[in-house]
């Protein structure tokens, strides 16, 4: 046996070229089926599982598939976001708990989720390092977030610019990374947690700058001052508003404008409009009950309401049951390949036996057994295929391993 | 010694059929073969290695009746008896020269490669001037080295009789004569005959005997 494997490896070493791509398109061939398989049930688990843990979730009417993609694996939202209002429609039904999720703005290629801290409540997030934000414009990260942006507590993180060229859009907010969440293995190890007002801050719809209400006649950042009617009055959230002044200040545009919150500007941060009205992109409602569940759905679903409320596990399953609708063509495709390439495997190796016709012919001169003979040119074929299910395996194994994790990244 | 009597072959196809009513070579004895291309020189040879097997008669090998044996018993005696060296070296791609003319004992089950076959084989290469290319993969030697590793792999099993198959036919003055001056020495030492196809009428004073195939087939 030995002078048999040292016959058959002494060839396919000397015509390495030839047994790599033999190799190579076998493992091809074979891994493919086999990866897709995995990653696709992989990909489904991953789905299911996120989706039944999150019992109902609101948002604008338009597709479910894109709400479910972006409220429970981060994936930038498609559609209009809707008033915040709906958080407080769902809490005052006294049927489910409503948390609001603002998904529009990122840190680098991180999401950034303005929420409450019920979301890490609902979820059973725990921070590993630090603690959770407390502030406004205080941030929390995932433990993936925390590793693709390098950064740890005590860093900074600056959220993304919304566009370049809207100068009324968002501005770039440096956030302190206050704590980093434990590994979870879902999708909200990708994320930056801050709290919904943070999220608010960076989209614009609350600033914070110089106080100039006690500025001198004169001041260049001063342009006039207007008397103003108490319910014109702007509204602010960390303000009491008997504090505000009776007058409005109109202002340059030398005042200086922060980009980042403090102990010491916390205080100049100011909301413009009934917060009720400002955006968020989803509420994940979690029911009091089945009962109440089922009430609830049926108040969405016969109502003339601008939101749609969907059960992400009846969405997922039917996007689950697209990917295996079409993961069983790519195998049939795959499988139709497969006969294709093992034909022609199988006439290299004919053709490979008539070249060696030659070769054959003087070891049979010289008295080399018919048996020993087949089992060289048997062994040749044994090790190539051998490798090659080998090496499917392995990057079978690989795709098990970080099946998850491609998934993850995938979806968001 | 080689005895053939009454020795008939043809091919199933047919068209050509041979016959031998005798031919004795002695040990020690080196005969050399000839007659004009298609008289049958090489279907001779192969039918005294037991390459081919003849429809009748007999050829005696060191006592064997090679007409009486049967295939996978022609194989055994042709790696333990037998030693062939052909015009086109015949040398695998794949294996180093030391590895070449190992090869009878990598294909044959009735060959045992053990560490005096293996010292035999370095002793040969660096007989015929080749041990600092031992390692060496055919394509990269001369065509008078590949004819002269050649020679090693058919002299390694220590055969009873030596056959060549137009040995010569590609090799220069210098390797020709350093070819056929193993082979005469293998033939002396081991008093093995030595049979030899030959067009190269300069050689013929180096046999015993010269035979022409149609004067055997007469």
């Amino acid at each position: 046996m030995k002078h048999v494997i040292f016959m058959a490896w002494r060839y396919l070493g000397f015509y390495w070229g030839k047994t790599v791509v033999l190799v190579a398109s076998i493992s091809l061939i074979l891994f493919l089926p086999a990866g897709l398989h995995v990653l696709v049930e992989q990909g489904a688990d991953v789905l299911t599982a996120r989706a039944e843990a999150t019992p109902l979730l609101i948002g604008a009417k338009g597709s479910a598939v894109d709400l479910v993609l972006s409220a429970l694996y981060f994936r930038p939202p498609h559609g209009e976001p809707m008033p915040h209002r709906e958080v407080g429609r769902v809490d005052g039904s006294s049927l489910a708990h409503g948390i609001p999720l603002h998904l529009r703005f990122a840190v680098g290629r991180q999401r950034i989720l303005g929420t409450t801290l019920d979301y890490a409540e609902f979820r059973g997030l725990t921070v590993d390092r630090g603690r959770w934000f407390a502030m406004l414009g205080e941030c929390v990260l995932g433990s993936e977030a925390a590793r693709a942006l390098g950064v740890d507590v005590g860093d900074h993180v600056l959220s993304a610019a919304g566009s370049a060229f809207d100068v009324a859009g968002s501005f770039p907010l440096k956030m302190p990374v206050v704590g980093v969440l434990a590994p979870t293995g879902t999708a909200d190890d990708e994320i930056v947690l801050v709290d919904l007002k943070t999220a608010w801050v960076i989209s614009g719809l609350a600033h914070g700058h110089e106080d100039v209400s006690a500025a001198e006649e004169g001041d260049a950042r001063v342009l006039r001052r207007e008397g103003v009617a108490p319910q014109a009055r702007t509204n602010t959230s960390n303000v009491a508003p008997e504090a505000r002044p009776t007058t409005n200040v109109v202002a340059s545009a030398s005042v200086l404008s922060y980009t980042e919150i403090t102990p010491d500007n916390l205080d100049s941060f100011h909301f413009h409009g009934d917060p009720a009205d400002f955006p968020i992109d989803a509420v994940l409602a979690v029911p009091e009950s089945f009962k109440a569940s089922v009430l609830l759905r049926g108040r969405y679903e016969t109502g003339e309401a601008p939101v749609q409320m969907i059960v992400p596990a009846e969405v997922v399953e039917e996007l689950v049951d697209t990917m295996f609708s079409v993961r069983d063509w790519v195998l049939l495709g795959s499988l139709a390949v497969g006969v294709a390439t093992a034909m022609t495997a199988a006439l290299v190796f004919a053709l490979s036996i008539r070249v060696r016709r030659r070769e054959i012919e003087t070891i049979q001169k010289i008295g080399g057994g018919r048996q020993r003979l087949a089992a060289i040119l048997g062994a040749e074929i044994l090790f190539v295929i051998v490798a090659a299910i080998a090496i499917a395996g392995m990057l079978t194994a690989v795709v098990s391993r970080f099946g998850e994790v491609a998934v993850r990244l995938v979806g968001g | 010694m080689i005895e053939v009597r009454n020795l008939a072959f043809g091919y199933p196809q047919g068209g050509f059929a041979l016959s031998v009513t005798a031919l004795a070579v002695a040990p020690g004895e080196s005969v050399a073969v000839v007659g004009p291309s298609g008289c049958g020189k090489t279907t001779l040879l192969h039918l005294l290695a037991g390459i081919l097997a003849p429809a009748s008669g007999s050829v005696v090998v060191d006592g064997v009746d090679v007409a009486e044996l049967g295939r996978e018993d022609r194989q055994d005696f042709r790696a333990l008896a037998v030693g062939l060296v052909f015009q086109e070296f015949e040398l695998l791609d794949y294996l180093d020269v030391l590895d070449n003319v190992l090869l009878p004992y990598r294909v044959s089950p009735a060959l045992t490669l053990d560490g005096e076959a293996r010292q035999r084989a370095a002793l040969l290469v660096e007989q015929v001037g080749l041990g600092e290319k031992r390692c060496s993969y055919p394509r990269r030697l001369s065509q008078g080295e590949r004819q002269r590793v050649a020679v090693c792999r058919s002299l390694v099993t220590r055969p009873k009789v030596l056959f060549g198959d137009e040995p010569t036919a590609n090799l220069d003055a210098d390797n020709r004569d350093h070819v056929m001056d193993t082979l005469f020495r293998y033939r002396v030492e081991q008093r093995a005959p030595l049979v030899v196809v030959t067009h190269d009428r300069e050689l013929h004073g180096r046999f015993d005997t010269v035979a022409d195939v149609r004067e055997l087939t007469a």
